[in-house]
């Protein structure tokens, strides 16, 4: 279980987030939506103290950490019970895919070099990528690399995982892929924070679905229900847009993933 | 009446000179070696801020960067031993001083003294900037699952920062060769000291200089090739790599 408490977060004058609250218990997968520069992401990066927030606290672990006081410690605790997909994918270019995955096990975790190893090729094969265990992530696909993401993040064993735009920077042939590779592995997870775009995604993984408009939660609804009629005129309006740009320009590849 | 230029005498001497390469060489290497640990220190210094120390890391890397390495030669040799005399006397210690003189330490340490940091003043921007042109987001990545910060830069940052940093110590490398032709000035006998003994002895200094411009030059022609080689040999394996 996670729980943010009135999260705040300027940049200079910017205000981003302006008081953001939510409960992810464990087994619950929430997406969270909204129009470009709504705050999704920096409240995702506000989690794990990628971005200290300027205000508020967050729980996890039968621990409260608030912005104000968070020690490094502090942090240190909230990203041993977090961890994060990246848009960008950003593995270790020194690292082989095992390397990459293997690293949060030995080094934080203390993990005995051997059994790490295993535990990241039964991890690789679990995103279907045992064959590519040597390669350097340079040598892979943009959907390979955000697969071996997933597995990095996986290993962790978080109570809950963190997913920023997981298919935003990849071509449009490869976003089925990792957005199946989600799927497959969502059961493995004790619980989810999507930021997405993928509305299609969203309705078939998520639970629940925050919708954020200029840095406050306009509404929190269960998924099913959100699709079929949002409570809010900015989600439904939002939505609309939204499907308006996927289906005229023929078939997207959301559609054809879902 | 112009002298005729003794070409016998200038060829002979090439050898003679080149038998101090080793000093040479041996004062360059492990001038940039200590200069990439003082450096590499500086560059940790002032990326992450660390109070206090930044301010003496600026200061530091100002006054390398504004002062003459001849200045700094002479700064190091005359001033080590004053404050390890004065320190030595102010703590009673006077006996110690006795049995060991820092009027009797070898020149050579001195030179590699003021070598070391002045290259370490320089290296500290090469190496900054190697360090800084690690992808942000791969540290986001390590922060993400809980590797704290020194195993960042162990395991992620420095392995990076030193392939991007290869090319520009071997230019300091080449550069640390000639500025070491400066040793002679406390008394080193290295390629530079040789020429210049030579040259006092028979009074033929035009073809005691010709000769040492030539050692100058082959030296750093052969270590630009190895360089050359190395670079190539890496962008190599990381086009291999990419592939």
């Amino acid at each position: 279980m996670i729980r943010l408490s009135g999260i705040e977060k300027s940049f200079g004058n910017k205000r981003v987030l302006r008081g953001i609250s939510m409960t992810v218990e464990t087994g619950r997968i929430f997406a969270v939506m909204g129009p470009s520069g709504s705050g999704k992401s920096t409240l995702l990066r506000c989690v794990n103290f990628l971005e200290r927030p300027t205000r508020g606290a967050i729980e996890a672990g039968g621990r409260t950490i608030d912005a104000n006081t968070a020690t490094s410690r502090d942090i240190l605790f909230l990203r041993n019970r977090t961890a994060m997909v990246f848009q960008q994918f950003n593995l270790f270019q020194n690292l082989t895919v095992t390397g990459n995955v293997m690293l949060g096990l030995t080094d934080v975790k203390k993990m005995n070099r051997r059994v790490a190893r295993e535990e990241s090729l039964r991890l690789l094969d679990r995103v279907g990528l045992s064959d590519k265990a040597d390669y350097y992530p340079s040598q892979l696909s943009g959907g390979q690399q955000q697969r071996v993401g997933i597995a990095r993040a996986l290993a962790m064993k978080p109570d809950v995982l963190l997913l920023d735009e997981p298919t935003s920077a990849l071509d449009p042939e490869l976003i089925e892929d990792v957005l199946r590779c989600i799927i497959n592995v969502a059961a493995d997870v004790n619980s989810m924070i999507i930021v997405t775009h993928e509305l299609g995604f969203a309705r078939e993984a998520a639970n629940t679905i925050v919708f954020i408009d200029d840095g406050v939660v306009i509404e929190e609804t269960e998924a099913q229900a959100f699709f079929r009629s949002p409570s809010s005129e900015r989600a439904e309006c939002f939505l609309k847009n939204s499907l308006r740009r996927h289906i005229n320009p023929s078939e997207t590849p959301l559609e054809r993933a879902i | 009446m112009q002298k005729e230029l003794d070409w016998a005498f200038l060829w002979k001497n090439i050898i003679a000179i080149s038998a101090k390469i080793p000093v040479t060489m041996y004062l360059a290497l492990l001038a940039t070696f200590f200069g990439v640990i003082i450096g590499l220190l500086i560059a940790i210094i002032r990326i992450y801020k660390i109070p206090a120390l930044r301010w003496a890391a600026s200061a530091y890397v100002s006054f390398i960067r504004g002062t003459p390495v001849l200045v700094q030669l002479y700064l190091v040799y005359y001033g080590v031993p004053w404050v390890l005399l004065t320190a030595a006397a102010k703590l009673g210690m006077a006996g110690v001083t006795e049995r060991f003189n820092p009027n009797n330490i070898s020149p050579v340490i001195f030179a590699l003294v003021t070598f070391s940091l002045n290259s370490g003043g320089y290296l500290s921007e090469t190496l900054r900037s190697a360090i800084e042109s690690v992808d942000r987001g791969q540290i986001e990545a390590a922060r993400s699952i809980g590797l704290r910060e020194s195993r960042i830069l162990l395991k992620i940052v420095l392995p990076q920062a030193a392939l991007n940093a290869i090319p520009n110590l071997g230019n300091s490398l080449i550069g640390m060769v000639k500025d070491t032709s400066l040793a002679f000035s406390v008394m080193v006998i290295d390629v530079m000291g040789e020429a210049k003994l030579i040259g006092s002895k028979t009074l033929r200094y035009l073809e005691i200089y010709i000769a040492v411009s030539i050692v100058y030059w082959s030296l750093c022609i052969l270590l630009e090739l190895i360089f050359g080689v190395a670079e190539k040999r890496m962008k190599m394996t990381r086009r291999e790599l990419a592939e």
